[in-house]
């Protein structure tokens, strides 16, 4: 094995050498191997000793060519009169390689690799310097790195592979889920919460966003943000998955200020209105008046003056047809632009 | 899912293991059909030259001697030693591997130069004839018959083989097994341990492990076909006997302690394991050591922690069994 390994040496004109350096560090990464083997890596292909020192970790590790321990000195600088590469993370680490003389034509990815990984497993490793809180922000963040969320996910003990999804409530709601963080968005604080995709609803209000990978929580986030929006006392709990169109109109309308119609200033009007808001919800959330007044705990008769009411404001019917879907559209447009949180 | 095939899951490569092997093999090894016997063969024997030559520059001394089979054939018997030897050097016979059907006495000589280095050993190592040409009994019988040459031999040799070891690697391990039963049932020479090395024992490959290694290192493929070239037609039979198979050995009193290692990831793991606690069930002595995540052979990437553990156990094994720690 020595001798076959060693030979790369010889043969590091090749690409083929390189391309064994690349996949003996990336099999060490794949099956979670620890400090010691990536510079016993780099030494025993090589044929030379090779060393890795982290101040920060109080890690000095050397190997010889033959992949024994060596005694080391306990600080970074020696190793900088040799052939080296540093972890690249501001950290300090610092692996090399101590080959005499001219380098080998390959010594510039053996360190890199050997580097990289070393990083890697350090940060796999390592515990986190992150809380709870962190750790969601920066999952639910559209602009974090995948280290990042890796470390993150690890922090909150979420396995890798596993369907999630984010739950955002107002911020003084109690929070019912141990991953959960209030977290400022543009329209005040929400309680936002990471459960399983098969979670249950919670009670009170809240925005549902679609399930998905550990990655792409941020997506899910920001479904669950315009979801919780859009919903309502009567109807409290808003899956994004059920907006359907709504919800691309709801986007929409949040990137787009501007976005606006008449329709929107006569819905303002209706909520203005005591009863307004339950009124409306109530009519689009069942298919008769009869059914709305039961959901609402009134009168049907005083139900149906109230829709009367509502579509001399709105100026179009809004029992069946066109009118609910115009209805529908106009009050999550009315909500993206008006609903706030408060601290 | 759309399985084809149905290979049980297996216990994962150890990563510093599983890097080399990639390195070494560059993906996964075609397995070893009968047509490749004779090729491995030849690099065997060329092998076996370079060690011839490594004897000389270490200046180790080289007695060759003749055993005599069953059935009357000679078998080359080589001992080896340093000049310094002394009289209490501890002597082992050691057998090659290589699957009942290939190898040569000096395969594998890496143990040969570290015994004889390190505990100033006298090892003595056997050409027995190899299936499919030679098929049972003629391994182990030659196999054995060296072991009878070498207490014949041994006050010629100055060594006590009642204090010394019968060892081997994979399908020498096996046949060290073997030479114990038949010891044993003939009222033959009496060893003072085995030493058992990823050992070949049970011709029924239909282990656990034997099914989740279809592929790998010496795998079951490979592994039926070292058995069938050993039993011929008595392969697939209800009743090969043990001292061809020690797996089938239902009795296993009166054995030397045994040193038993082999890899959690090989085709071999549960007849070690097995053959272990038979050991211990008897009422006799053997030391298990299955390494997390070894492959079949695993000990030869010897820069890898694993390798160095495997090492460190055998060695201490040997320092108790010889009743001594190495010396310089």
């Amino acid at each position: 094995m020595k001798e076959l390994l060693q030979r790369l040496g010889a043969l590091d004109e090749s690409a083929s050498a390189a391309l064994k350096i690349i996949t003996f560090f990336d099999t060490l990464l794949e099956q979670g191997a620890g400090i010691e083997p990536f510079v016993r890596g780099a030494a025993v292909l090589s044929g030379f000793p090779a060393g890795f020192a982290h101040p920060v970790h109080r890690i000095w590790v050397r190997v010889d060519g033959e992949g024994n321990r060596l005694p080391v000195e306990e600080t970074a600088e020696a190793a900088r009169s040799w052939p080296h590469k540093d972890l690249g993370d501001g950290s300090g680490g610092i692996v090399w390689l101590e080959r005499p003389g001219t380098p080998g034509v390959n010594d510039a990815l053996l360190l890199e690799r050997a580097a990289s990984g070393l990083h890697i497993t350090l940060e796999r490793v390592s515990p986190l310097d992150l809380d709870d809180a962190g750790a969601i922000e920066v999952l639910l963040s559209a602009t974090s790195t995948d280290d990042a969320r890796r470390k993150a996910a690890r922090r909150l003990r979420l396995r890798e592979g596993s369907l999630v999804k984010v739950v955002a409530a107002p911020a003084d709601a109690a929070p019912t889920h141990a991953r959960s963080a209030v977290l400022g968005t543009q329209v005040g604080p929400m309680l936002a919460a990471i459960v399983e995709a098969a979670a249950p609803d919670p009670a009170g209000r809240a925005g549902v966003g679609d399930p998905g990978p550990i990655r792409e929580l941020d997506r899910s986030w920001s479904q669950a943000q315009l979801a919780l929006r859009v919903g309502s006392r009567v109807s409290p709990v808003t899956h994004w998955s059920d907006l359907g169109a709504l919800g691309a109109l709801a986007q929409a309308a949040d990137a787009n200020p501007a976005v606006d119609h008449e329709d929107l200033a006569a819905v303002a009007e209706v909520m203005a209105e005591q009863w307004g808001e339950d009124t409306l919800d109530a009519l689009l959330l069942t298919d008769s008046v009869r059914a709305a007044a039961q959901l609402l705990g009134l009168h049907h008769s005083t139900v149906q003056a109230r829709q009367a009411q509502v579509e001399t404001i709105l100026g179009f019917r809004v029992g069946a047809g066109l009118g609910r879907a115009r209805l529908a559209a106009a009050l999550v447009l009315h909500r993206v632009r008006t609903v706030r949180f408060a601290g | 899912m759309t399985h084809v095939t149905s290979s049980p899951a297996a216990p994962p490569l150890d990563p510093e293991l599983a890097a080399a092997l990639a390195l070494q093999l560059g993906g996964d090894p075609s397995p070893i059909g009968i047509d490749d016997v004779a090729v491995k063969r030849a690099e065997e024997a060329q092998v076996a030259l370079e060690v011839l030559e490594q004897i000389k520059e270490r200046d180790l001394v080289v007695v060759e001697g003749t055993a005599t089979s069953h059935d009357g054939a000679h078998v080359p018997v080589s001992v080896v030693h340093r000049k310094d030897r002394g009289p209490s050097s501890p002597v082992i016979l050691y057998i090659h591997g290589g699957g009942m059907m290939m190898g040569n006495r000096w395969s594998g000589a890496d143990v040969i130069f570290d015994w004889v280095e390190h505990y100033n050993a006298v090892v003595a190592t056997v050409e027995y004839r190899l299936a499919p040409e030679h098929p049972f009994p003629a391994p182990q019988e030659d196999c054995y018959a060296a072991l009878v040459w070498l207490e014949e031999s041994s006050r010629r040799l100055g060594v006590n083989l009642e204090a010394g070891l019968v060892a081997g690697i994979s399908a020498g391990a096996g046949l060290a097994a073997s030479v114990c039963l038949m010891a044993r049932d003939r009222g033959g020479p009496r060893v003072g341990g085995q030493l058992l090395l990823a050992p070949m024992l049970d011709d029924r490959n239909d282990s656990v492990s034997a099914r989740q290694f279809p592929r790998g290192m010496w795998n079951r493929q490979e592994n039926e076909l070292g058995w069938r070239s050993l039993l011929g037609p008595l392969h697939g039979a209800d009743d090969v006997p043990y001292v061809a198979a020690p797996a089938r050995c239902a009795d296993l009193r009166g054995l030397p302690p045994a040193f038993i290692e082999v890899g959690s990831a090989e085709v071999f793991r549960d007849e070690a394991v097995e053959y272990a606690s038979k050991l211990w069930a008897a009422g006799g002595e053997a030391e298990l050591h299955v390494w997390a995540g070894g492959f079949h052979g695993f000990q030869t990437f010897d820069h890898t922690a694993l390798a160095r553990a495997s090492a460190g156990a055998l060695r201490s094994w040997m320092d108790r069994r010889l009743g001594f720690t190495g010396r310089a």
